[in-house]
């Protein structure tokens, strides 16, 4: 019980810390917290699930589709929206996001309703495998193990490419950068192409095992908030520790101590570390 | 004009049409006290319309919707007195508006609702508002500011033990549900269920208790923990889960470890569709899956699970199952016609909630808070008038200490079979046999 409960939690903490990935890139570059990061989430996981319902292509197969819808909606948000408000005051950046969740929440509420939809069917829907004596839920390892994959592509494009180094450098100093010849403007929109993308990556593996209704995003967002500032805003491998150690508290913390302490466990370690290492596990500033 | 056809007011001519106007009124106030007709009779509705419980709120604004139709436009063939009226007649065929306000599910929305509805759009009373929570809240508020409010479905017994003068119930509460279920239990070892025997004592005495992390979920735990001492059973597993859970895992395998013949559960829509998802997953077996209607009862959780939802057992307090009135069935073909979905216990109750303000209104003639209070109080809705499986509604101090309470009311137990709700209990009433024991049909 205990193997399987913490497997089934780092799977989990996987899935949370894909989501939160494409939080702390924005924020890492642009110093921005993009709150309607929830319903890019939500909207992956409705594209998900109309090719599933529509054309019958398994959630699995929609990754490919969902990572770009995910990155245009990001690049759609920056040209859009955040490039009119990013040099506006404060309030303005951080309500330009905030009332982007509200438009994007009622624009799925008025496009679909409020109406539950569960994808039934699948590869890995409802499959149970058993190995090693332990029992493993087919989407949910399909989804850690798809994470774990985008984490990896994440990390070689920003660490081992030219384009990656130019981010870095962006989201170190802008305006040093800028002087060095790069296009920040371009790279802003890099980070928010790269935080849609994983997150749409998260969406289409969500739709495996959970429920989609316009507030679905609401469900993760508050966790993957957590996440990034207990990781380290703007670190990756922060957002991937951090979520695996949120899945696996989680699930021991709710079977061993009491399921209804499950989150104020998680919230508690939060503050601890806030108080303890400000910066987050990981951060670097 | 001429000085000899224009002539001053006397003062006998003043004498005689103010007594003339004071002798009508008094005929007309007899008749029916501070009536204020000029303009449409506004109640305030307040629901949850967006967030987690968005589809279900919808689903009761529609039921008050219908209702609120009804009462303005007269429309045929169908056996409800309001339905003839065009209006309130005593409030001289005043029209009823119903403002309708969001509480998101949260108290202090609730609250603040009400305090605006009343204060500035001045309604004369309010009805909702689904959650116990935000019900309470909201029905503190109506208190204070001496408005009558009446209540759907909210089913926390602490909302007619405040001994409020203003709050009235409709519906049934989850202390008398909770007894009921257990009453099913037993009737399960007596071998009362259809195409079930006699189920061994020893068989069904482990109960498991799960419940989300709100009010009524605590509420609700601690009710069926007095009830099973109360019947003989044993606890073995008791979990509070999150509202809007993002994983259920952990509870289910603390579940399935603690291998309950039993599985008492209480969930909002969202995590009633986890919570089954997860069970399947990991492959816990109650013999006997029994849910509380609030979130199970969505016609969303049915079409969303599909064949998942069969052979669950579910509180209700209503089923189209048992459509002998002419009027239930009446109005549910209307309601399909507007919501696209046939009436649920909850949309029923939002609909007779809503018809117990109209009648209450037409009894009282008046939107004076106090005389709408006695009016509410003397109120008595016969049973073929009503579209619920009840003996009427009819508001009482109750055996259990219950003020303003519907006294007339009772639940019923189904279970989903082909996604159809099939009346279990009470055992005379059984539209089906009972699936036992439970088991994932998908």
């Amino acid at each position: 019980l205990l193997v399987e409960a913490v497997l089934s939690g780092v799977l989990m903490g996987l899935v949370y810390a894909l989501v939160a990935l494409g939080l702390t890139i924005i924020f890492g570059v642009m110093d921005l917290v993009n709150f309607a990061h929830g319903e890019f989430l939500m909207l992956s996981m409705y594209c998900s699930f109309w090719f599933y319902s529509l054309l019958g292509i398994d959630p699995m197969l929609t990754v490919p589709v969902t990572t770009v819808f995910g990155g245009l909606l990001g690049v759609a948000t920056y040209y859009l929206l955040i490039k009119h408000v990013l040099h506006g005051p404060l309030l303005a950046q951080l309500f330009s996001t905030f009332g982007l969740l509200l438009f994007l929440q009622n624009l799925a509420l008025f496009l679909w309703g409020p109406d539950f939809r569960l994808v039934n069917h699948g590869w890995l829907v409802d499959r149970v495998w058993q190995l090693a004596g332990l029992r493993i839920d087919a989407a949910l390892l399909g989804a850690g193990v798809t994470s774990l994959l985008g984490f990896g592509l994440t990390y070689l494009l920003i660490n081992h490419t030219r384009v990656g180094t130019a981010l870095l450098a962006t989201s170190i100093d802008a305006e040093g950068a800028r002087y060095m010849g790069i296009d920040t403007d371009r790279m802003n929109a890099l980070a928010w192409a790269i935080g849609g993308a994983c997150v749409g990556i998260a969406g289409a593996l969500l739709a495996n095992f959970f429920y989609i209704t316009p507030t679905t995003g609401l469900v993760f967002v508050m966790l993957a908030f957590t996440t990034v500032a207990l990781g380290g805003f703007g670190s990756v491998a922060g957002a991937l520790w951090a979520g695996v150690i949120i899945g696996v508290i989680q699930t021991l913390g709710g079977l061993y101590i009491g399921s209804q302490f499950k989150f104020p466990l998680v919230y508690s370690l939060y503050f601890i570390i806030m108080l303890v290492r400000p910066r987050g596990l990981f951060g670097w500033r | 004009m001429t000085g000899q056809g224009r002539r001053g007011v006397t003062r006998r001519d003043f004498l005689k049409a103010s007594s003339g106007l004071v002798a009508g009124g008094a005929v007309l106030s007899v008749g029916a006290p501070a009536v204020r007709a000029a303009g449409p009779v506004r109640l305030g509705a307040l629901l949850p319309l967006s967030g987690s419980l968005a589809s279900t709120g919808d689903l009761l604004k529609r039921a008050m919707e219908l209702a609120v139709e009804l009462v303005n436009t007269p429309t045929p063939g169908v056996d409800l007195k309001f339905a003839k009226w065009a209006g309130i007649p005593s409030l001289g065929g005043a029209k009823v508006e119903v403002i309708w306000g969001d509480t998101r599910a949260q108290p202090a929305v609730g609250a603040d609702l009400a305090t605006r509805m009343i204060a500035d759009q001045k309604v004369v009373g309010l009805i909702g508002a689904f959650n116990s929570d935000v019900t309470a809240a909201a029905s503190t508020v109506a208190e204070r500011m001496k408005t009558p409010m009446i209540n759907e479905a909210s089913s926390s017994p602490a909302l007619t033990k405040r001994g409020l003068k203003y709050f009235f119930r409709v519906s049934p509460h989850e202390q008398t549900f909770v007894n009921e279920a257990f009453l099913f239990l037993e009737g399960l070892k007596q071998g009362k269920a259809q195409g079930v025997g006699a189920i061994p004592k020893d068989k069904l005495e482990r109960v498991a208790i799960a419940t989300e992390t709100t009010e009524i979920g605590r509420l609700l735990a601690e009710l069926y923990q007095q009830a099973a001492a109360k019947y003989g059973y044993r606890v073995v597993a008791t979990i509070r889960f999150k509202l809007g859970s993002p994983d259920l895992t952990s509870e289910m395998k603390e579940l399935k470890a603690s291998n309950p013949d039993v599985l008492l559960t209480l969930a909002g829509i969202s995590d009633a569709i986890l919570l089954t998802k997860t069970m399947k997953r990991e492959g816990v077996a109650p013999k006997v899956y029994y849910m509380d209607n609030y979130g199970a009862s969505d016609p969303n959780y049915v079409r969303t699970l599909g064949r998942d939802a069969d052979h669950i057992v579910l509180r209700s307090v209503f089923s189209d199952k048992l459509l002998g009135k002419p009027v239930t069935q009446q109005v549910n073909e209307l309601y399909k016609k507007k919501a696209s979905v046939p009436l649920t216990d909850l949309s029923a109750r939002a609909f007779s909630a809503m018809q117990a303000w109209l009648e209450v209104l037409n009894r009282a003639g008046s939107t004076e808070p106090d005389v709408i209070v006695k009016a509410a109080e003397g109120l008595t809705i016969p049973k073929d008038e009503t579209i619920m499986p009840w003996d009427g509604i009819n508001f009482v101090t109750t055996e259990f200490g219950d003020t303003h309470q519907n006294g007339l009311g009772r639940g019923l137990i189904l279970q989903y079979q082909n996604g159809q709700g099939e009346v279990m209990w009470p055992f005379e009433l059984a539209t089906a046999k009972l699936v036992y024991p439970f088991g994932f049909a998908g």
